[in-house]
């Protein structure tokens, strides 16, 4: 009784209210999901596919502490706010030099970065 | 008791957000460093596009540690949101433990870390010895300054469990921590693939 009127006390000030059954739950498919990435990287997949398959894992694995660990399934407006405002310039940094990669990648060769020694010279 | 909790707490919410301001604060910082672990990720990415070979990670690291360091930080992830509703339910003993678990499994990443990077040294692998190694001590560098700040924080607050355990702040200093605390473990769920699996 006196956990259930504390949760509710903590939800409506501005903390989240914790949900332990709900922590183990995520804890189990945490480990399950590290356990499988590392599982399907011994198949020796081509760099596409694994690539695929590790960052589909982990993307999952992430949003399950963001929303259940860090409570952002029930936070407020200007939390998602901000992480918006984050996805976009993320977002941005990601594909803004990937797409500047992929489309000079056959026009010019694949440059290897001198060693400090080379660079001396 | 809820009265009690309730008066504790609201003054400390800001009226135009709904949020705590800790976690208004937290979440400001925490998004500043979303965007330096991706300036990173961005520039892993890009080397290993731009380069004409490019080692596998499990030929050059050392997977299951790897592996057991991911479980370890996951199951600190699992301690640490318990601390919180630890500190909700105004058990401070069960608070104790579970923060005091929180460190011990932080200090544990580190050690295993530790040992990784003392095995790179013996065989002569250092930053300077390839692109790769220099962006896998890169990352996993600062990815370690973050936990020893996190291990620090959740110190602080074990200690300050003794004597400020009613403060009307504490929770929420409580719940801020523990948000440091989940991104440092969702920047090595990204690292881990990254760098040992692909």
């Amino acid at each position: 009784m006196t956990t259930e009127t504390s949760h509710s006390a903590a939800g409506h000030a501005g903390h989240a209210a914790p949900n332990v059954k709900l922590y183990m739950l995520i804890f189990g498919a945490l480990a399950f999901l590290t356990l499988l990435t590392v599982l399907i990287s011994y198949i020796h997949l081509s760099p596409g596919p694994a690539i695929a398959a590790a960052i589909t894992i982990a993307v999952i694995k992430s949003s399950l502490v963001v929303l259940f660990f860090m409570h952002l399934i029930n936070e407020r407006p200007i939390i998602y706010g901000i992480l918006a405002v984050v996805a976009f310039f993320v977002l941005f940094l990601y594909f803004g030099p990937m797409a500047d990669t992929i489309a000079t990648s056959g026009r010019r060769p694949a440059q290897s970065v001198p060693t400090a020694a080379e660079a001396a010279r | 008791m809820m009265s009690e909790a309730a008066a504790m707490d609201m003054p400390h919410v800001g009226s135009s957000t709904g949020v705590t301001n800790a976690k208004l604060g937290i979440w400001l910082f925490l998004a500043s460093e979303v965007m330096l672990f991706s300036t990173l990720f961005t520039t892993y990415i890009i080397l290993r596009l731009g380069s004409s070979s490019w080692p596998r990670g499990w030929n050059v690291l050392n997977v299951p540690m790897g592996t057991l360091n991911t479980l370890v930080l996951i199951t600190s992830s699992v301690t640490v949101v318990m601390a919180y509703a630890k500190a909700v339910e105004r058990k401070r003993g069960q608070f104790r433990l579970f923060m005091g678990l929180t460190i011990a499994l932080g200090v544990a990443f580190l050690i295993i870390k530790g040992f990784e990077w003392g095995a790179h040294f013996k065989a002569g692998e250092f930053p300077s010895s390839s692109i790769f190694l220099a962006a896998y001590f890169t990352m996993t560098g600062l990815h370690a300054l973050h936990v020893i700040g996190g291990l620090i924080t959740n110190s602080i607050l074990l200690v300050l469990s003794e004597k400020q355990w009613d403060h009307p702040l504490f929770v929420g200093r409580v719940e801020a921590a523990g948000l440091y605390w989940h991104f440092v473990d969702i920047v090595w769920i990204f690292l881990f693939p990254a760098l040992y699996l692909l």
